[in-house]
């Protein structure tokens, strides 16, 4: 069981604590819409905080492109981010 | 430290791009120093000049006490890929313009708030050229460019004494310019600094910062085994000490040049260590590769005491406070004992690795003012010349034969451009030995300059162990038929040689030249210049009266006869069209 869902519980991790929200509270749904603290700027620390997390490097238009909980989830496994 | 706390500093920023989170770091990185500070943040994304008239009108009603300019490259000249094909006469007259609108934009704010600190950031010197290897062949090439504005901007500021520039293309260059911006953060959000740069960039704030707020550093008490050199001198001996050209000697070299530079800018150094005195002195006065020498040290403690004991008595000595100074050892005990005993020295630990050391001393901001005259780059000097006049002085039983002995020299010399920005520095720095503590600005001491009403004079003091500087000052008032001295005082480290004697007869000769016949002295008592007390009664005044928070002494110039100690040569330099005046 353990494993499975690592990725995804440390993401859900990054995004309580830069959004400064309860794990509980974040679905694939969850965006700028649904999250007030989710402003421009902590989603700028979003992507520091994944990028040095999961040892990736995001593009420009990946940045800009990602809407949703989802979207983040999409562009991870894109780098090769599994158990997600 | 109270008044740290009591006053929260005003700091304003303007911008050219977002930098809210800059100034949230900023404020942390003032408390972690117990700096308290209300910030002001503004951000002019066009510096257009409507829109910095705005923001100026909010600044000045915020009324900062330092106030910074962040302005970056790509806002101040856009396209600036493009100017570099323009002519050489076209490209000076941007350079130009560029720097005037600085110097507008600076004095503008000088003029509406004399005390507030400007600090304006040069230009990040850009590391690309489409000329590439001939960048520097051309007449101006595109990083010669902004070189040329960034010299522009320190010259027209040199002689500003409120606005300050910034080295930020140094800043950038020290941190890596290649790492100091995130391309796709720059596009999407216009931020033009990587934000794990902010704490470094603060650290550089703090440095104006905490030369407004604190007392700066002023001495430097330095370990010495594993410290100035490596291994023990006690147990390695004189020649197994690691010091010279080879490593890991030559890190020891290096980092004592670092002190040495210190040193020439002012810094006191004292050596407090756990050691046998013959075998460092030894090493001192004869090691080949010691760059430190017992002339530059002010103080030296090597004994078997504990260290705070020894830095609370270098404290004595020097007559400094024990809060000015930053004691660096690399021994772990030893700093945390000199931690809990005297919280107020900054003590360093020194890394495990000698190799650090430089850096560990270069990234100390604690020695800045926002004034350097030339009696603080001597200070240092004459307070290790003082270590070896009290040498001197236990030679002589008698204090006359030492005071003989030193072959002293005073020069008196009415207050002129070159000595007028001291003569206000001593109002306001000294306590001990002064009769009224009255502060005046370097512009007070000017008007009271041209003024033929007053006389203001200094005096510097000079032996055969050395020039101390300008040490002391006096401010005299001209009255009908009297003279009233309203300022009389001399710095602490040269009492008890009678050079205040030297200075008190020469306001009387001077009072007897222009013609009055009474003179009254003040004294002001305070917490702290008690010593001063009987210094007119021991000069022949009587008791006059006392008012409300003064008592007043007076002396008639006709009965006065001439008290002056002999073993002092003086000169008098005098301004002798100021003098005319006074008798017209």
């Amino acid at each position: 069981m353990e494993g499975i869902m690592e990725n995804w519980n440390k993401l859900k991790e990054i995004l309580a604590q830069v959004l400064q929200i309860d794990p509980s509270e974040i679905t694939e749904e969850s965006s700028p819409d649904t999250i007030p603290n989710w402003d421009s700027f902590n989603g700028l620390m979003l992507v520091t905080e994944l990028e040095k997390t999961f040892h990736v490097k995001f593009t420009m238009d990946e940045i800009i492109a990602v809407k949703t909980v989802k979207d983040i989830r999409e562009a991870l496994q894109q780098h090769g981010v599994d158990k997600i | 430290m109270e008044t740290m706390e009591r006053n929260k500093l005003k700091i304003a920023l303007v911008s050219s791009f977002t930098l809210d989170n800059f100034s949230k770091v900023l404020v942390n990185s003032c408390s972690r120093e117990n700096l308290s500070i209300e910030m002001k943040y503004r951000t002019s994304y066009n510096l257009g000049v409507p829109e910095l008239a705005n923001i100026a009108s909010d600044i000045s009603a915020f009324n900062p006490q330092i106030l910074f300019f962040f302005i970056d490259l790509k806002t101040f000249i856009p396209h600036h890929l493009r100017i570099l094909w323009k002519s050489k006469e076209e490209k000076e007259n941007i350079i130009n313009e560029k720097a005037a609108f600085l110097k507008e934009l600076a004095q503008m704010f000088v003029k509406s708030h004399p005390n507030t600190i400007i600090v304006i950031h040069n230009f990040e010197v850009p590391s690309y050229s489409p000329l590439g290897i001939l960048d520097n062949k051309e007449d101006l090439g595109m990083k010669t460019i902004v070189r040329e504005l960034n010299h522009q901007l320190e010259k027209q500021f040199k002689n500003e004494k409120s606005i300050f520039v910034f080295d930020y293309d140094a800043f950038l260059s020290a941190h890596g310019k290649k790492n100091s911006c995130d391309q796709r953060l720059h596009y999407i959000a216009d931020m033009k600094l990587h934000s794990e740069l902010f704490p470094f960039l603060a650290d550089e704030y703090l440095s104006y910062i905490k030369a407004l707020a604190a007392k700066p550093r002023k001495c430097i008490v330095l370990d010495l085994d594993n410290t100035l050199w490596g291994g023990i001198i006690g147990e390695d001996g004189f020649d197994k000490i690691k010091l010279g050209p080879t490593p890991p000697g030559n890190a020891f070299v290096e980092f004592q040049e670092v002190l040495l530079s210190l040193f020439h800018r002012g810094i006191i150094l004292a050596v407090n260590s756990k050691n046998n005195p013959e075998d460092v002195l030894q090493v001192l006065r004869d090691h080949p590769h010691m760059v430190l020498r017992e002339q530059h040290f002010s103080a030296l403690r090597i004994n078997w005491q504990d260290k705070a004991a020894n830095i609370k008595e270098i404290a004595d000595e020097l007559n400094i406070g024990t809060d000015s100074m930053v004691f660096i050892d690399d021994d772990k005990h030893n700093c945390l004992l000199v931690k809990s005993a005297l919280p107020e020295v900054l003590t360093i630990l020194l890394p495990d690795d000698p190799s650090l050391y430089v850096e560990t001393l270069t990234q100390l901001n604690e020695f800045n003012t926002f004034q350097l005259t030339e009696e603080d780059a001597l200070r240092s000097k004459s307070y290790a010349e003082e270590r070896q006049r009290r040498k001197l002085r236990e030679q002589f039983s008698d204090a006359h034969d030492f005071l003989r002995n030193l072959h002293m020299k005073a020069t008196i010399k009415q207050a002129d451009n070159f000595t007028i920005p001291r003569i206000s520095q001593l109002t306001n720095r000294t306590n001990q030995f002064n009769l009224t503590t009255r502060r005046y600005s370097e512009a007070d001491i000017s008007q009271f300059h041209n003024d033929p009403a007053y006389y203001v004079c200094s005096i510097q003091a000079e032996d055969k162990l050395g020039d101390s500087g300008i040490v002391g000052a006096a401010i005299m008032k001209y009255g009908h038929d009297s003279a009233v001295i309203d300022t009389f005082l001399m710095s602490c480290r040269v009492l008890g040689r009678q050079i205040e004697t030297v200075l008190l007869h020469h306001l009387l000769e001077q009072a007897k030249s222009s013609g009055v016949t009474q003179v009254i002295g003040e004294y002001i008592p305070t917490t702290k210049n008690a010593q001063t007390k009987d210094f007119y009664k021991d000069h022949g005044f009587s008791f006059h009266r006392d008012e409300q928070s003064s008592s007043l002494w007076h002396l008639d110039l006709t009965e006065y006869a001439a008290s002056c100690p002999d073993f002092i040569e003086i000169i008098t330099e005098q301004d002798a069209i100021g003098q005319e005046e006074r008798k017209k």
